[in-house]
């Protein structure tokens, strides 16, 4: 089960067997368009109405107008990196790849898998296709999420290592970690920098925070999937809060009021106390913390940097013991759903889309178009409306968002092929290749699969997947994509919107200062302090715990490995300056 | 049913003469009894033999691309880890106490519901509830958890009624103080069906003579319990007895892992989830294997020591 290790990357931060819907570009982004500043979205597109127009922080969300984009398209260019780019309409593809990358060999790979395994090749027309345009044999050995850390280990323990090795040490793999420090992994940074990055053309496009956040002790041991760089922000029933009088709520108090109101006020109308303000599926320190309560207190990204240059954890500082107070007191007044403490990921989901928790967070594209979470309460409820959180804190200024890293993880190249340069750019033309940017001829097929077989155009001309494509493509190429690029063919303006709160969500991000810090501790013993997290917060804010064992699960986690983290990640911030 | 025989001691057969041919023949004349043999035992060679040997590793800070023999040495590091580690004896006494419970009460439950069950004269009768209290045992436990929750939990059928009726509700599925009966309960409900198995197929081999000659000597319904029926499949109990002790020391995993964090780990670490944070999460197979080998070495006294004294008190054994 996943961990966000308390100390690393704030933004994988996801559940069991869960991948970051926020960050899954091929399946979601690209089927996901533009942000005129929020007002006038809504006066150009009447059906959208934005709880937080008016909301003092969303005034530097501005995106700008349609212009032409590659192919013909209208794009809605995004004004911040991190933010991708919303289309209007489907480009008409284009080629943006010359010629094969493959040398007609054969490439295994690893990589993780979400989705029922493919058919095998001989009656997969997807995987014949693929392989036919890399120019290789694709050997692709795709691992369930939850045995994903295992494999790694078993290939480290074989010794005989994949040639693209999908790299993700914060899904249940940690083991990762310790194989790159000991040499497993070719550093690519020769390859990837500079002008030797221009032979990459598509992916000479990603974005330096991708490199960036994807380098392990300051070295490149994988080429990023490149993502998003939005941090999460906790989404609620609008409706609900309209129905209360709460509309836009804001802040500490009006956050409250509307949570404690989801329970008591009776929102579904059926006279039955079955209704509450929120579930909870964290793990760790925050694991009770739904994006917005850390949001509202400003609790730092994991580390605060004082004047000295020293480090002091999040839970040491008095915004997060405020947060703590703040969520015992919601939970004795019932905001929390009874059986929040127990509750998983898929649990908390389902709890919303049911219509028994007013509040909910996960991925931000998860709440957007017909298949997300917004689209599967509204079967129900075709009323339903959700929207998000901007974080306020208690003295009416900004709260912060935490950015996300950028990446789904990285593929890397194992050491051994180190000698042999051909080969190794090879295996790079064929993620260039993976990479290709959104409506090329490339990527149509890598998306959409071929028309008539696994996709077919709907109404509006763009194509859609069909179950065939998406059982034949499964992961196929999970592990890697090229730049996020934002499009709902369905509908172009669900993506308007979810640009609008990707603009809003980013004004405000703030970054870990640790992010990209290398500590052996916290690789060692942060599974273990994310439990201590989990566990003291949980039993403090049920109430089982008074409030003031808080300091002594704080003495606790210094002791037991905070500490020795704390200095090795100040070592580490020295060097790096 | 290899363990029946065993324990029933029913395979005997003219032994003498058996011992007098010699092994070559004996083989060749039982060729085919030791060809279905075959995959049972390398299945136990390969799978549960030989990864015995990597053991070694307890005694190592094993990193997989490291390799098995370049990892250091590290001593005892990884046991005297296990027990200076305040989490573990946590995790070590709830498992105790858990097991304990299961011993006194989840143990004898398929017993009394199969005798239940073997009282029954109706077979239709009888092979439907037998097939109905089967089911939960092929129910994961995520489900079993789920369904718990659906009736017993805050927001559940139960807590439910009685919040539409303006009463309070009651706190079970994350209470910490009925924790540990909850989890005995839930075992037995989920296994005690599948439990009757092996009790059934032993009272099916009581000789029904001798309860009409005890009817004929007057014996009433518990007479005949006490002195036709349990000691019949008396052997059978000790057995299962003996082999329940080898895991008092695992209370497997995701029945807790997933009903921990609504309880606390006061209540709910045992030696599984605390493996599982420990080791497996982090990747310390070293120490996963440490705790490994000292809970099988335990077991292996346990049921060492379970079969001395079965064999001293009731003169039947396993070995």
């Amino acid at each position: 089960m996943t961990q966000d290790n308390d100390v690393t990357s704030r933004s994988i931060i996801l559940p069991t067997s869960r991948k970051p819907r926020a960050i899954n570009r091929r399946s979601l982004l690209r089927t996901a368009s533009v942000g005129a500043a929020a007002a006038g979205a809504a006066a150009a597109f009447p059906r959208i109405t934005f709880a937080q127009d008016s909301t003092p922080a969303a005034g530097t969300a501005a995106a700008g107008t349609p212009v032409a984009g590659p192919g013909g398209s209208q794009i809605i260019p995004s004004p911040i990196e991190g933010v991708p780019d919303v289309y209007l309409s489907a480009p008409e593809p284009f080629v943006s790849y010359d010629g094969v990358p493959g040398s007609g060999g054969t490439v295994r790979v690893f990589t993780i898998g979400y989705n029922p395994p493919p058919p095998a090749r001989d009656q997969n027309q997807y995987w014949q296709e693929l392989e036919r345009r890399l120019g290789v044999t694709w050997e692709v050995d795709i691992t369930p999420q939850p045995n994903y850390g295992e494999k790694s280990a078993a290939y480290f323990a074989g010794g005989d290592l994949p040639d693209l090795f999908y790299l993700n040490p914060e899904q249940n793999a940690s083991q990762q970690y310790q194989a790159m420090a000991q040499g497993a992994f070719l550093d690519l940074t020769p390859y990837v920098t500079g002008d030797a990055l221009q032979q990459f053309p598509n992916l000479a496009t990603f974005p330096q925070y991708a490199w960036d956040n994807s380098k392990f002790q300051g070295v490149q041991y994988g080429v990023p999937n490149v993502q998003p760089n939005i941090g999460n922000l906790g989404f609620y029933r609008s409706d609900w809060a309209e129905r209360f009088g709460l509309a836009n709520p804001q802040g500490p108090d009006q956050v409250r009021e509307f949570l404690l109101a989801c329970t008591t006020g009776d929102p579904n109308g059926n006279g039955n106390p079955d209704t509450w303000g929120s579930g909870r599926f964290e793990n760790g320190w925050r694991a009770w913390d739904n994006a917005i309560m850390s949001q509202m207190h400003r609790v730092p990204f994991n580390w605060r940097v004082n004047e000295d240059g020293s480090l002091t954890n999040q839970i040491e500082t008095d915004e997060y013991r405020q947060m703590i107070q703040y969520q015992r007191d919601l939970f004795a007044a019932g905001a929390y759903h009874p059986d929040a403490a127990g509750m998983t990921f898929s649990d908390a989901q389902n709890t919303f889309i049911a219509g028994e928790t007013g509040h909910h967070y996960e991925g931000f594209p998860s709440f957007f178009g017909p298949s997300s979470v917004t689209g599967r309460i509204q079967l129900n409820e075709p009323t339903a409306s959700t929207t998000y959180f901007l974080p306020v804190g208690a003295d009416g200024q900004p709260g912060v968002v935490y950015n996300g890293v950028g990446h789904f993880g990285y593929v890397g190249i194992p050491a051994s092929l180190g000698g042999d340069e051909e080969r190794v750019l090879e295996l790079l033309r064929i993620l260039d290749y993976l990479a290709s940017p959104f409506g090329s001829e490339e990527d149509t097929f890598l998306e959409s699969g071929i028309e008539g077989v696994h996709s077919a155009r709907n109404a509006d001309g763009n194509l859609v997947l069909n179950d065939q494509g998406r059982a034949e493509r499964g992961d196929l190429i999970g592990m890697f994509s090229g730049l996020p690029a934002i499009f709902y063919p369905e509908d172009p303006q669900i993506g308007v919107r979810l640009q609008t709160g990707g603009i809003a969500s980013r004004s405000l991000g703030i970054d870990d200062p640790t992010q990209g810090l290398y500590s052996a501790a916290n690789i060692e013993l942060g599974a273990q302090l994310t439990q201590l997290g989990t566990d003291t917060v949980t039993a403090i804010i049920t109430g089982r715990e008074a409030f003031e064992s808080l300091d002594a699960a704080i003495e606790e986690w210094r002791s037991r490995g905070g500490d020795q983290v704390r200095q090795e990640l100040q070592e580490a911030m020295q060097q790096s300056s | 049913m290899a363990t029946l025989r065993i324990g029933g001691k029913s395979s005997s057969g003219p032994r003498g003469k058996t011992f007098s041919t010699p092994l070559r023949k004996r083989l060749w004349r039982d060729r085919w009894m030791y060809l279905f043999i075959l995959p049972g035992l390398a299945y136990f060679l390969l799978f549960i033999y030989l990864p015995i040997l990597g053991n070694f590793i307890a005694w190592k800070d094993y990193a997989p691309f490291v390799g098995l023999w370049e990892s250091p040495w590290v001593g005892w590091a990884n046991f005297e880890l296990l027990f200076t580690d305040p989490d573990f004896q946590r995790a070590l006494i709830n498992t105790v106490q858990i097991e304990i419970l299961q011993l006194v009460f989840a143990f004898p439950a398929p017993l009394a519901l199969a005798l239940l069950l073997h009282s029954i004269m109706s077979e239709r009768l009888k092979r439907a509830i037998q097939s109905i209290v089967y089911l939960p045992h092929f129910l994961s436990w995520v489900i079993v958890i789920a369904l718990w929750q659906q009736i017993f939990g805050g927001a559940g059928f139960i807590n439910q009624l009685l919040a539409n009726q303006d009463m309070d509700r009651i706190n079970v599925m994350s209470n910490p103080d009925l924790f540990k009966p909850l989890v005995v309960l839930q075992s037995m409900w989920k296994d005690v069906g599948w439990g009757t198995i092996i009790f059934l197929a032993a009272l099916t081999r009581i000789d029904t003579t001798l309860y009409e000659a005890a009817v004929i000597d007057g014996a009433n319904g518990r007479r005949r319990l006490l002195d036709v029926t349990l000691p019949g499949i008396m052997s059978i109990i000790i057995l299962l007895l003996i082999l329940r002790m080898g895991s008092m020391f695992s209370t497997g995993f995701e029945q807790y892992f997933l009903q921990r964090n609504a309880v606390g780990p006061e209540a709910a670490e045992v030696i599984d989830t605390f493996v599982y944070t420990r080791a497996f999460q982090s990747g310390d197979w070293s120490f996963a294997t440490a705790v490994g080998l000292v809970r099988g070495v335990v077991a292996a006294f346990m049921i060492i020591g379970a079969n001395w004294l079965a064999k001293r008190f009731t003169g039947e054994g396993l070995l």
